[in-house]
């Protein structure tokens, strides 16, 4: 038992250690930024040569390209979601979809990128632009969408199910008037994590839709947009010393916005859990 | 529309989403590969796998990627070596030996941990770990952006997924099997080591796989921080420019269907076939596990 205690003890102390190293990388980067956090930073341009001014084309760009990516991703995976929880059978074909959702979901960032670059921007003739930016985000994100709302769906009682359809609604009227409101709350939370996922993904920005220094919002959705995260990097990277405070800020907003997210996906399921036990 | 008309409609309609997922990853593989191919016109088999030259800008450009390729491996099992034992650590003493209070909090964090952005660590490592490496190893240092900064943000990324994945694989073991154990008198920590892990490992093989997969597939934190050289490292403290680096340092500024431009597609053929292989190898344990 005496070994028992040792392990425990030293287990104990390297876990913390480590969730504190975290919380600590994460709390001071949080906090180096705060200071410089302000009206003026979040809803200015930036100004002479980006040693100057605020990020509001990056949040608002970044809002640009989620929304695209959700517009996409949110409905094709909840259908996608419903046939494999409602429609289909154990049968070949629904293990196809599920081993293709597998394999999109591992597939790094990097490369589709490349494959956004290739389809919509020069295939499609979109560009560099929020569209092309957008989608490739929203397909990165479509995995996401769908492993976490067949999981919602099945949780759904079996019960709710055999009850609508011996009131006699047929199977679209059960999938879409009680299966999905019945989940839709986690459904939502899944939504939240594939947002999660994607609002600090650069790369495939990178290539599709990220401008990395404009001084008027773009006007409309054929035009290259800034984001939090490719104006993270481009501070970091290219531009040396003179752009400290306007990279510290911005990193600051990009992790409170994350921390956000993942504090309401943890409430949202604390409330959900509680709700199955009654 | 008539009730039985909706009905049908529905139906169509989420096939057909359900099979856009299968027309997506056939459109990933078939824009890259034929993108990719067209690099062996120009350079011969052989040159691109097994030449360490990547010279993509010279007059006579090289495109051997060989160097890349050993960045990749020399960053990817580095942060193993790191991430996998503190992962190990952490999944154990949250499957057995914490409370439900500590257990949800350490676990919170580990997820918020998954979802820090990589750009943020890789910003974090040029500006503070490489100054730190610089300081702390004065001799053998002579740039801060190398492997081993590159390995120590990319373990922060990787080790929730090891901790949430390992864990699942020991609390997955039936419990009977954990009570047979001790009832037989073993105390907790020879139950673990002589039952739970043996009987978990195609589950912790699965989550090292996946731990795996991201770690190669992982790009912004070996962009800004593992030095960029393409070299054949010696040491972690050399710098490297792995093959997703390649792709996102060099695409901006690649002429649209030149040489290059093909070559870095055909990387991405290459990190397309290393995940395909790493998901699908997950998938099969997964299944046996099942059975």
């Amino acid at each position: 038992m005496i070994t028992d205690r040792i392990v425990k003890i030293v287990f104990g102390i390297i876990s913390y250690l480590l969730v504190t190293i975290i919380l600590l990388i994460v709390g001071f980067l949080i906090l180096s930024g705060l200071d410089d956090i302000n009206l003026e930073f979040l809803t200015s341009f930036p100004r002479n040569s980006m040693t100057e001014g605020g990020i509001w084309p990056a949040i608002l760009g970044t809002a640009y390209f989620l929304s695209i990516a959700l517009l996409f991703s949110v409905p094709v995976g909840i259908l996608a979601a419903v046939y494999l929880s409602e429609y289909s059978k154990e049968n070949r074909l629904q293990r196809l979809v599920l081993t293709a959702n597998n394999i999109l979901a591992g597939i790094p960032s990097v490369v589709f990128g490349m494959f956004g670059l290739s389809l919509f921007s020069i295939t499609f003739g979109f560009g560099t632009s929020i569209i092309a930016g957008g989608l490739t985000l929203g397909i990165m994100s479509l995995p996401y969408v769908i492993s976490n709302t067949h999981e919602s769906l099945v949780a759904v009682p079996k019960s709710y199910r055999e009850a609508s359809m011996a009131l006699g609604a047929n199977k679209a009227e059960t999938t879409f008037m009680i299966v999905i409101p019945a989940s839709s709350s986690r459904i939502l939370t899944g939504v939240i994590i594939a947002i999660g996922r994607i609002i600090g993904e650069t790369a495939p920005l990178l290539f599709t839709g990220a401008a990395f220094y404009i001084t008027r919002n773009p006007s409309g959705p054929f035009e290259p947009a800034m984001a939090l995260p490719t104006h993270i990097f481009v501070l970091s990277a290219i531009y040396p010393d003179n752009v400290t405070p306007q990279l510290e800020g911005s990193i600051s907003v990009l992790l409170i916005i994350v921390v956000a997210l993942f504090m309401s996906v943890a409430i949202r399921r604390r409330r959900e859990s509680r709700k199955m036990e009654g | 529309m008539s009730r039985k008309r909706i009905d049908l409609f529905s139906r169509v309609l989420v096939t057909v989403a359900a099979l856009l997922t299968m027309v997506i990853l056939f459109g990933i593989f078939f824009f890259l590969i034929s993108d990719g191919v067209k690099v062996f016109g120009k350079i011969s088999l052989k040159d691109f796998f097994l030449s360490t030259r990547w010279y993509p800008t010279y007059e006579d450009a090289e495109f051997g990627i060989l160097a890349l390729l050993s960045g990749t491996l020399a960053v990817t099992g580095l942060t193993l070596l790191i991430s996998i034992p503190l992962g190990f650590i952490s999944a154990i003493f949250l499957a057995e030996f914490s409370s439900r209070k500590t257990h949800d909090f350490l676990k919170y964090v580990f997820e918020l941990t998954a979802g820090i952005p990589s750009v943020v660590l890789g910003s974090f490592g040029l500006k503070y770990i490489s100054r730190w490496l610089m300081e702390l190893f004065p001799m053998k240092v002579w740039t801060g952006l190398n492997i081993l900064n590159a390995s120590l943000m990319l373990s922060v990324l990787a080790m929730p997924y090891f901790v949430t994945l390992i864990e699942d694989a020991l609390k997955a073991v039936p419990v009977d099997q954990k009570e047979a154990s001790l009832a037989l008198g073993a105390n907790m920590t020879s139950t673990l080591f002589r039952v739970l892990i043996p009987q978990a490992r195609s589950g912790i093989l699965n989550a090292i796989i996946l731990g795996t997969n991201r770690i190669v597939g992982e790009t912004m934190v070996v962009l800004m921080i593992a030095g960029g050289a393409t070299m054949i490292p010696q040491s972690i403290f050399d710098p490297v420019r792995p093959l997703t680096a390649a792709i996102a340092g060099e695409m901006g500024e690649v002429e649209l269907a030149s040489t290059h431009y093909f070559a870095l597609f055909m990387i991405g053929v290459v990190l397309l076939m290393i995940s395909l292989i790493f998901t699908v190898t997950a998938m099969r344990l997964k299944r046996g596990m099942r059975r």
